[in-house]
C-alpha cells in the first residue's frame, strides 16, 4: 500500500510478478528457488485465531526473508509461496532449515502458545518453460507430500530446475594452422554441462574482425595471440573492448614471452586470462570450464 | 695532328678497356662471394632458429624512429606494419618535421595520442622539440613534433629522445616483415656487442599487394619496365655489393630505409650529420672512421634476410632526382672523409672500400659515360676503334644486363621473394636489357650530381607519394591509390 | 690482337648466355621440385594432422600412416612436432615425440648430421635438440672432435650435452672458455634447475668475469626465492658491476624483506646503484620509504629521478604525494619529474 497521493491501476499479481523474475533467470543467468511453505500443525490453532496467527507468520517470514525474496500468502490456506531470488535448492534447503531450528528454539513472538510446525517443497528454477499455473500444481502437490510425512520436512521437486542449453560462440585466432587445430579439437571435446559452442578458427585478426561473426549477442570466448600477422593482437583486443556491449566478450590470450608488463597491459586492456606458451593445455581447459560455469550465478 | 689524336684515341680506349676489364672482375668475384654465403645458408631452417630470439630475455630492446615529412599518405601503414612486429620490448617513436600536411592530425586522431610532458636531453644538437605526444592505445608508441630540420635532424631528435640502447630508423613510406627485426637484430644480439650496426635488405613494393602493413608478395609483379628495372638493381645491389662486402666488414652503405645502429656509438659521433645529403652513408662512414681512430674492434654487419619494402619512384623524372641526390651524397661523404683514403690507418676501410667507392661507385659514372661516347665515336671512326668499340660495348653489356641477370638468377634461387615461373622470367628478360637504356639513363644522372656538387647546389627532391596501400583503412577511410 | 679478343669477348658472353640459361632451367626446375614437395607435405598434414592429435591425446596407439616414407612427409612431421613443442608444454607429447623420432627419424638425421654442408647439420642438431633424440647423442659427440667446428655448431653441442649428460656437462660447465656469447650463455644457463643453479652459487668466483654477470642475470630471470641471500650477499662485491646486477636481480625477483641492507646504496656514488635502489623501494610501503624516494627524487641523475618518481606513483596515495611534492619542492628537475610520471599516469 502506498501512502502517497499516487496510487496506480492494476496492481501486480502474483503470477505475473513471478513471470517476470523468471525472464531474468535465463536473460541474467540467475537461479530462484520457490519454496511451499505448509502449516503441519494449522489444527492446533483456534479456528478464529488462525487468521491473525498466519498474519504473524507472514510478517515473520518477510523478516526473515531477504529484501530480495519475496513472501506471498495463498488466499485460503495456511500456505505460503516464497519467492528466493538468486538462490539454488541447498541454498533454500539451509534456509528452511535454520528456519526450522530457529522457530524450534526461540519460537515466533506473539505466538507463544503454539509453536508453529512447518514443512516445505522446494523447487529450483533453471528455465523458463512450463506455466505458472503448472508450477504452483506441481509444488502444492508435492507440498501435501510433504506435510504428509510430517513436521520440518522439506521435499525437492526437479521438475523445473534444467538450465536451457546455451550457444557460445568460440573464436580462435592462431597463425600457427596446426596449433590452431589441437586447439579447435580441444575446445570441441570439452564437456560443458548446459554450453553448447559453435566454434570457428581465424589465421589473425583482421580475418576476424572482417567476418563479422562478433556481432552477434551470444556469449563470445575467443581465444589469441598478442602477436598476430597484419594486425596485432593488442589492436584487437582493443578494438573489441571499445564495441558497445563488449561484456560478452570473454578474452585469453596468448603469448611467447612476456615481461609482467606486458601481461599487466594486457589485463588492464580487458583480456580475461593470460597463457604463456609453451602452456600446459589442460590448464587452458580447465579455465575455460571455470570460466563457463561462474556465469551463472 | 691525327697521329696524336689516333694515339690519344688508342690510350684512352685501352685505359677504358682496362678499367672496364677490372670493374667486371671486381664484381663477378663479389658476386661469387655473395653465391658462396648465399650457398651456405641454403637449406637452413630459419624459421625454426627464430622462435629463439623472440623472447625478451635475450633480445635487446630497441627504439624505432620514424621521421616523417608530408608522409600523410602512409604514415599510418608505416606505422602499423611496426605495431605488427614480432620482436619483444620496443617503443615506436615518429619524428614529424614540421610537415605542413596533415601527417600529424593523422596520427593523433588515428592511434589517440595524448599530449605528455616530456623533457628531452639532447644529446645530439637538433631544432627544438615542441611537443611529444603518446598513444592512449599503444603505450609505446610516440610522436614527436619539432621544428623542420631535415631527415638528419629529425633523426638526432628521435636519438635524444630513445630511451633504448639500440635503434633502428625507417623511413616514412617504408614497411618492414614480421620478423624483420628479428633477423636484422640477430647478428647483434649473438655477437656480444662486437656489431654495432647492421643493415637490412631493402626492396621495392610498387604495385605489390599490400594490406595494412604487411606485404603480401608471391603475386604477379607489375609490368612497368621503371618499376620492373628498379627491383632488379636493388637485387643486384644487395646480391652483389653489401653482401660481399659485409662478408669481408667493408659496408660503407647501409640503406637508410633499414638499419640498426647502438645508440652509443652514434652518439659518440654526434649522430647524422645535417650538412650532407646522403646522412646513412656519412654516419657508417663516420663510425667507421671513429673506430678505427680509437682502435676498437667492433664490426657492421649486413643480412640478407630481412626485408623492408619500400615505395620507389614511378616516374623518371622522380627517378632522376633520386639518383642524383644518392650520387651527390655518396660524392660529399667521400670528399668530406677523404683523408681516409688509401690511409693504412683505417684498415680495410682505407685500403679497400674507399678505393673502391672512389674508383667504381662515384668516378665510375664519370668513366662509363666517357666509354659510351667513345664507343659511339669510335663505331664511326674506322677498323681499329670499330673493334675498340665492340669489345668495349661488350663489357658494358656484360657489366650490366648479364650481371644483373645472374644477380636475378642467384635471388631466386636463394631467396626468392618473387616467386612463380612469370615473374622470373619477366625479371630475366628486363634485366638483359639493361645495358641498352636503363643503365646509360641512370649514368647520365649521376653524372649530373658531380654538376650539383660543384655548383653547391643542394635540393632534397621531393617525391609524389603515391601511397602503397590498396585497401581502405580499418575505420572505412580510403587512401589515395 | 682485339680481333682475338673480340672473338674471345663473343665467345666468352655466348658461354655466358649458355649458362644463364642452363642455370634458368636448373632454378626453375628446383621450384618446381619444391612445389611438389610442397605439395606432398600439405597432403601428409591434411590427412594425418588429426591421428596426431589423438595419438599425442592417447586416444590411439601409434597408426602406421603416422610414419613418414619420404623427405617430404618428414618435413610435415617435423612442422607438427614443432607446433606442439613451441605452444604446448605437456611432458606426455614430449615423450612420444621423443620416442617417435628415436624409433624412425634418427636415420634421416644421421645423415644430415654426416653432411657436407653447414646448413644441414645445424637443421639436423637443432631437432636433436628440440625433438630430444639422444640416440645421436654419441654421433653428436663425434662432431665436436671435426677439425673446424663453427661457433653456431658447438653452442648447439653444448646445448645437446647439457640435456643429455646434465651430470658431465655440469663438470665441464665451470672450465667453459669464453668463447660464448652472452646469449649462447644465457641460453644455457635458462635451461638449468634451480638446484642446479644454486649449486653453482658456490663456483661463481671461479667464473670469469662477463660469465658472473650474466649468472646473476639468470638468477634474477628465474624468478625464485632462494637465490635471494646469495644475490644480497654480493651487494658487498668490490665489483661494482656485480653490485648493481645483483640488485637488478633482486629487484626481478621482487621480494626485499630487510631494508637496512640496502640503505647504504643511498648515498652511493654510482647512479646505477642510487637507481637499482629507488626501483627497489617501490615494493615497500610508501610511508616507510617515502623520505628516501623523495632524496633520490632530488637525484642529479635523471634515471635516479625517474624511477624515484615511478615508485613514489605506484603507491595508493604515491599520486597525490607527487602533487605536494610539486607544490612545496625547490628543485627543478625534481618537479620536472614529477609533473611527468603524473602526466603519464
Amino acid at each position: 500500500m502506498l501512502s502517497s497521493e499516487y496510487s496506480f491501476e492494476h496492481a501486480v499479481t502474483t503470477k505475473q510478478f513471478f513471470n517476470a523474475l523468471r525472464a531474468h533467470v535465463v536473460r541474467s543467468r540467475t537461479t530462484i528457488t520457490v519454496v511451499f511453505l505448509g502449516l503441519y500443525n494449522a489444527n492446533e490453532f483456534d479456528i478464529d485465531a488462525l487468521p491473525e496467527a498466519e498474519e504473524i507468520i507472514s510478517d515473520y517470514l518477510v523478516n526473515a526473508t531477504r529484501k530480495s525474496d519475496f513472501v506471498f500468502k495463498f488466499s485460503d490456506q495456511s500456505q505460503w509461496f516464497i519467492i528466493l531470488t538468486q538462490t539454488g535448492e541447498r541454498e533454500a534447503a539451509a534456509f528452511l532449515r535454520r528456519l526450522y531450528m530457529s522457530i524450534k528454539n526461540k519460537g515466533i513472538p506473539s505466538l507463544e502458545n503454539h509453536k508453529p510446525l512447518f514443512s516445505a517443497s522446494v523447487a529450483e528454477i533453471g528455465n523458463d518453460e512450463g506455466t505458472f499455473e503448472e508450477l504452483i500444481a506441481d509444488g502444492m502437490s508435492v507440498l501435501a507430500e510433504s506435510l504428509g510425512k510430517g513436521p520440518e520436512q522439506i521435499e525437492y521437486i526437479s521438475t523445473y530446475k534444467k538450465r536451457p542449453l546455451e550457444k557460445i560462440r568460440v573464436s580462435i585466432l592462431e597463425e600457427n594452422s596446426i596449433f590452431r587445430n589441437v586447439l579447435y579439437r580441444a575446445i570441441e571435446n570439452l564437456d560443458l554441462d548446459h554450453f553448447e559452442t559453435e566454434i570457428k578458427e581465424f589465421r589473425d585478426g583482421y580475418e576476424f574482425l572482417e567476418s563479422g561473426w562478433y556481432l552477434s549477442s551470444h556469449t563470445h570466448l575467443i581465444i589469441m595471440n598478442d602477436v598476430l600477422p597484419r594486425q596485432s593482437g593488442l589492436d584487437v583486443l582493443h578494438k573489441l573492448r571499445m564495441m558497445p556491449n563488449n561484456q560478452k566478450f570473454i578474452i585469453f590470450m596468448m603469448t611467447k614471452g612476456s615481461t609482467e608488463e606486458d601481461m599487466i597491459y594486457a589485463f588492464e586492456s580487458g583480456a580475461d586470462n593470460y597463457f604463456v606458451k609453451p602452456f600446459n593445455l589442460r590448464l587452458l581447459e580447465v579455465e575455460i570450464k571455470r570460466t563457463f560455469e561462474r556465469l551463472w550465478s | 695532328m691525327s697521329a696524336i689524336a689516333d694515339i690519344l684515341a688508342k690510350i684512352f680506349g685501352g685505359f677504358m678497356l682496362l678499367y672496364m676489364g677490372l670493374v667486371v672482375l671486381t664484381y663477378t668475384g663479389m658476386l661469387f662471394f655473395s653465391f658462396l654465403e648465399m650457398r651456405k645458408q641454403h637449406k637452413l631452417d630459419k624459421s625454426a632458429l627464430d622462435e629463439d630470439y623472440s623472447d625478451s630475455f635475450y633480445s635487446k630492446p630497441l627504439s624505432i624512429i620514424i621521421p616523417a615529412y608530408n608522409e600523410e599518405v602512409g604514415v599510418v601503414d608505416s606505422i602499423q606494419s611496426v605495431l605488427n612486429l614480432k620482436y619483444p620490448q620496443t617503443e615506436l617513436i615518429v619524428v614529424n618535421d614540421g610537415s605542413t600536411d596533415q601527417t600529424q592530425e593523422i596520427v593523433i586522431e588515428q592511434f589517440r595520442m595524448k599530449k605528455i610532458p616530456k623533457v628531452v636531453k639532447e644529446q645530439i644538437k637538433s631544432k627544438p622539440i615542441i611537443q611529444v605526444y603518446q598513444s592512449e592505445i599503444h603505450r609505446n608508441l610516440y610522436l614527436i613534433e619539432k621544428e623542420n630540420g631535415g631527415k638528419a635532424d629529425a633523426l638526432n631528435a628521435g636519438i635524444n629522445f630513445a630511451k633504448y640502447p639500440y635503434f633502428c630508423s625507417i623511413d616514412g613510406d617504408s614497411l618492414l616483415d614480421e620478423k624483420s627485426l628479428l633477423r636484422v637484430m640477430k647478428p647483434i644480439i649473438m655477437s656480444n656487442e662486437e656489431v654495432i650496426a647492421a643493415g637490412g635488405n631493402v626492396r621495392i613494393a610498387n604495385g605489390l599487394d599490400v594490406q595494412l602493413g604487411a606485404v603480401h608478395h608471391k603475386k604477379n609483379l607489375p609490368n612497368r619496365p621503371l618499376v620492373l628495372m628498379q627491383i632488379i638493381e636493388y637485387t643486384r645491389a644487395f646480391m652483389m655489393g653489401r653482401l660481399a662486402l659485409a662478408k669481408f666488414n667493408l659496408v660503407l652503405i647501409i640503406s637508410g630505409a633499414f638499419s640498426v645502429f647502438a645508440k652509443e656509438w652514434v652518439i659518440a659521433v654526434g649522430g647524422y650529420s645535417t650538412q650532407t645529403i646522403g646522412e646513412d652513408m656519412e654516419l657508417v662512414v663516420k663510425l667507421h672512421r671513429y673506430l678505427r681512430e680509437n682502435n676498437v674492434d667492433k664490426r657492421i654487419e649486413f643480412v640478407p634476410d630481412p626485408v623492408c619494402w619500400t615505395e620507389a619512384p614511378e616516374s623518371f623524372g622522380v627517378l632522376r632526382r633520386q639518383r642524383r641526390r644518392w650520387h651527390q651524397g655518396l660524392i660529399e661523404s667521400l670528399v668530406r672523409h677523404k683523408v681516409m683514403t688509401f690511409n693504412p690507418k683505417y684498415g680495410k676501410i682505407g685500403m679497400v672500400s674507399f678505393p673502391y667507392f672512389w674508383l667504381v661507385e662515384c668516378f665510375g659514372p664519370l668513366i662509363e659515360l666517357a666509354g659510351h661516347i667513345y664507343v659511339i665515336i669510335a663505331f664511326f671512326l674506322g677498323r681499329v676503334y670499330f673493334e675498340f668499340a665492340i669489345l668495349l660495348a661488350l663489357l658494358f653489356i656484360l657489366y650490366g644486363s648479364v650481371l644483373s641477370a645472374f644477380s636475378i638468377l642467384m635471388e631466386t634461387w636463394s631467396v626468392n621473394v618473387y616467386g612463380g615461373t612469370k615473374n622470373f622470367f619477366k625479371l630475366i628478360i628486363m634485366s638483359l636489357t639493361e645495358s641498352f637504356w636503363y643503365r646509360p639513363l641512370t649514368l647520365i644522372w649521376r653524372c649530373e650530381a658531380f654538376i650539383h656538387v660543384l655548383l653547391g647546389r643542394r635540393s632534397w627532391g621531393h617525391m609524389k607519394k603515391v601511397g602503397l596501400s590498396k585497401n581502405p583503412r580499418p575505420d572505412g577511410s580510403e587512401l589515395s591509390k | 690482337m682485339i680481333e682475338i679478343s673480340i672473338d674471345l669477348l663473343i665467345k666468352g658472353i655466348g658461354v655466358l648466355s649458355l649458362i644463364l640459361a642452363i642455370l634458368s632451367i636448373y632454378i626453375l626446375l628446383n621450384g618446381a621440385k619444391e612445389n611438389a614437395v610442397s605439395r606432398k607435405k600439405e597432403r601428409y598434414l591434411q590427412s594425418n594432422e588429426h591421428l596426431w592429435y589423438r595419438y599425442f591425446k592417447d586416444e590411439v596407439p601409434l597408426p602406421a600412416e603416422l610414419i613418414p616414407k619420404d623427405d617430404a612427409e618428414i618435413q610435415a612431421v617435423e612442422e607438427i612436432f614443432f607446433s606442439y613443442v613451441q605452444n604446448l608444454s605437456s611432458p606426455i607429447v614430449k615423450e612420444k615425440i621423443r620416442k617417435f623420432s628415436n624409433q624412425y627419424l634418427w636415420q634421416h638425421y644421421l645423415k644430415l648430421l654426416s653432411s657436407k654442408k653447414w646448413s644441414l647439420r645445424m637443421n639436423a642438431l637443432y631437432r636433436v635438440v628440440s625433438f630430444e633424440i639422444d640416440s645421436l647423442f654419441d654421433e653428436c659427440k663425434k662432431l665436436e672432435k671435426r677439425p673446424v667446428v663453427s661457433p653456431e655448431e658447438r653452442y648447439f653441442l653444448l646445448v645437446i650435452r647439457s640435456v643429455f649428460d646434465g651430470a658431465g656437462f655440469m663438470e665441464e660447465f665451470t672450465k667453459l672458455s669464453t668463447d660464448l656469447s652472452e646469449y649462447e650463455y644465457k641460453k644455457l644457463l635458462i635451461g638449468f634447475d634451480s638446484e642446479v643453479l644454486e649449486q653453482l652459487t658456490c663456483q661463481m668466483s671461479d667464473f670469469p668475469e662477463e660469465y658472473q654477470y650474466y649468472f646473476i642475470d639468470v638468477l634474477g630471470i628465474k624468478r625464485n626465492l632462494n637465490f635471494v641471500p646469495f644475490l644480497e650477499s654480493n651487494l658487498y662485491h668490490e665489483n661494482v658491476e656485480i653490485r648493481i646486477r645483483s640488485l637488478k636481480a633482486i629487484n626481478e625477483i621482487g621480494i626485499v624483506d630487510d631494508l637496512d641492507k640496502y640503505k647504504v646504496f643511498l648515498n652511493s656514488p654510482i647512479w646505477e646503484e642510487r637507481m637499482m635502489l629507488a626501483k627497489l623501494l617501490g615494493a615497500f610501503p610508501l610511508e616507510e620509504v617515502y623520505p628516501f624516494l623523495e632524496q633520490l627524487l632530488q637525484d642529479n641523475n635523471w634515471w635516479v629521478r625517474s624511477n624515484a618518481a615511478r615508485s613514489i606513483s605506484h603507491s595508493k596515495d604515491g599520486k597525490s604525494r607527487l602533487e605536494r611534492f610539486i607544490e612545496t619542492a625547490q628543485d627543478r628537475y625534481a618537479i620536472e619529474m614529477a609533473r611527468e610520471v603524473l602526466g603519464r599516469g
